[in-house]
């Protein structure tokens, strides 16, 4: 390859990405953070939470191995819940996780495509934190924080 | 140059796909990231290059700067024990894109909080030395060589243990190591220079408050430059790092000094560089200014040097300033553009194959494709 095919791949692949954009989440309702109804945690604060979802800390308030719950990459939910809870858009969401991730220091949570599949995953696993849409909380898990 | 065009195309395939990674099951992950990118100087009476390379722009576009690309696989059989490879194809020495293994460590963890490693890792001398390869981590399209080329060692091979406490809203984390190193500083004609380093010790404490991080490391090693057979001398070498990170809201702000020791030169190796940020939507303008001094010589930042006596060395220094965007406009991607003014005294590097009427002066134009996956 010649040094003007690289300019101009490079021009392209930077227009490209200009014409290149990202709908904005649509506002959401409230976001309801949940853990496991046997769990002992009563409360989590924002900080708490951005702490366990950015891999900041391993283990939940109180003790035990955190085992984060995520929503799929791209959802509106999950753009959402990073902005409320940590002020964080997507894409610096994604590069903190990849200094964590390529450095060996940990792995990012994992996704689960519906809030449905969240829920029962929490219902099951006692060290277990997610979150959903308020309107689909329900007795099979806890809502420790409401994210308005 | 055809065999690097894929590297150019890997972005864009990768803006396709949306996973992050593959993950084949519960028990094995995949990683990797990747730079493409291109620099340009305004002169061509010198060569630009960053510390260890021997090839740059000499006022063409150069594509082996900071390109690169890495893989990565993890496998967790249980919750407290995981494997991690990382392969690595950067331009570190001999001018030469070929790929080797940077890490390769098996992880315990005990208990919450408590990791234990060991294998081949990196040496943590720097505030991001374990993700400095990661454009997509970093703020800036290239660590600044006043600080991260400084630092003899890259990686060790031994152990070490972390451990992480939550304290109310912050986050403290110890971190001890053990081990030995080595590194390549030219290899020619079947005659190997390197750096062979003995009782590598280091520890780091890190404070993360939320808004702010803060990190202090300390890293000592025995070293022994060696040529073929031949051990050529010993010296005592320690590198210190203080760094601070700022995120809030749409201020990003970044500042490390650095301060490395060895042998009975009495020239001092530091550098330092702050960086600041502020976000608009999807772009982050940013602007640094890095200096440093060091050394001077054909392979200045050597202990071979440093190691042969008592002779003081005459100094070389080093400053630039940098403006520079980055956007992220695609998942997983992002652009940079940054624009260097590179000036030393007298001169060295990043300057190399010097012509006359060089004023040790040069503008460096980048631009890069970041990509995690």
């Amino acid at each position: 390859m010649n040094h003007a095919n690289m300019k101009t791949i490079a021009a392209t692949l930077l227009g490209a990405a200009a014409f290149c954009t990202w709908a904005a989440s649509p506002a959401a309702g409230d976001i309801v953070v949940i853990v496991n109804p046997k769990s002992a945690i009563a409360s989590v604060t924002a900080d708490q939470v951005e702490q366990i979802f950015l891999g900041k800390t391993a283990s939940l308030p109180g003790g035990g191995n955190a085992n984060p719950v995520d929503q799929t990459e791209g959802s509106p939910l999950r753009d959402d819940f990073y902005q409320k809870a940590a002020g964080k858009t997507s894409a610096q969401v994604k590069a903190i996780w990849s200094r964590l991730v390529f450095s060996g220091k940990g792995t990012p949570p994992k996704a689960l495509g519906t809030s449905a599949d969240v829920k029962k995953l929490v219902a099951s696993d006692t060290n277990a934190i997610g979150y959903i849409e308020k309107s689909e909380a329900d007795a099979t898990v806890k809502v420790v924080l409401t994210l308005p | 140059m055809l065999n690097k065009s894929w590297l150019l195309s890997l972005p864009l395939a990768l803006a396709v796909g949306s996973a992050w990674g593959g993950d084949f099951s519960d028990m094995f992950t995949f990683n990797g990231f990747g730079t493409a990118a291109v620099v340009k100087t305004d002169t061509n009476k010198a060569t630009y290059v960053e510390t260890g390379q021997s090839a740059g722009s000499d006022g063409d576009l150069y594509f082996k700067t900071d390109s690169k690309l890495a893989l990565q696989g993890t496998v967790t059989p249980t919750a407290w024990l995981s494997g991690t490879v990382q392969v690595l194809a950067a331009d570190k020495v001999n001018d030469n894109l070929s790929p080797a293994i940077e890490w390769a460590f098996v992880k315990f963890k005990p208990l919450p909080g408590l990791s234990i490693r060991a294998g081949r890792m990196a040496l943590p001398s720097y505030l991001v030395s374990d993700s400095r390869h990661v454009g997509y981590a970093n703020t800036w399209l290239r660590a600044p060589d006043e600080v991260y080329g400084q630092g003899v060692f890259d990686t060790f091979t031994g152990a070490d243990i972390a451990y992480q406490r939550s304290i109310g809203a912050y986050s403290l984390t110890f971190g001890v190591l053990a081990g030995k190193t080595a590194v390549d500083v030219l290899e020619a004609r079947g005659l190997a220079l390197m750096i062979n380093g003995r009782n590598v010790r280091g520890y780091s404490v890190a404070l993360d408050a939320g808004l702010v991080t803060l990190r202090y490391s300390h890293v000592t090693v025995d070293v022994e430059p060696q040529l073929g057979q031949f051990i050529l001398g010993r010296a005592a070498y320690s590198f210190s790092s203080i760094g601070a990170t700022l995120d809030h809201h749409n201020v990003v702000a970044q500042a490390e000094f650095i301060a490395q020791h060895a042998g009975a030169t009495e020239v001092d190796v530091d550098g330092w560089y702050t960086l600041g940020g502020y976000r608009l939507g999807n772009w982050l303008p940013y602007a640094m200014y890095a200096a440093g001094q060091r050394p001077s010589g054909p392979s200045a930042n050597n202990p071979l040097f440093m190691s042969t006596g008592g002779v003081p060395l005459p100094s070389q220094s080093k400053h630039t300033i940098s403006v520079g965007v980055r956007a992220d406009l695609i998942k997983s991607v992002d652009f940079k553009l940054q624009v260097d003014r590179e000036t030393t005294f007298p001169t060295g590097t990043p300057f190399i194959d010097v012509q006359p009427g060089f004023d040790d002066k040069a503008f460096v134009y980048s631009f890069a494709v970041d990509f995690v996956f």
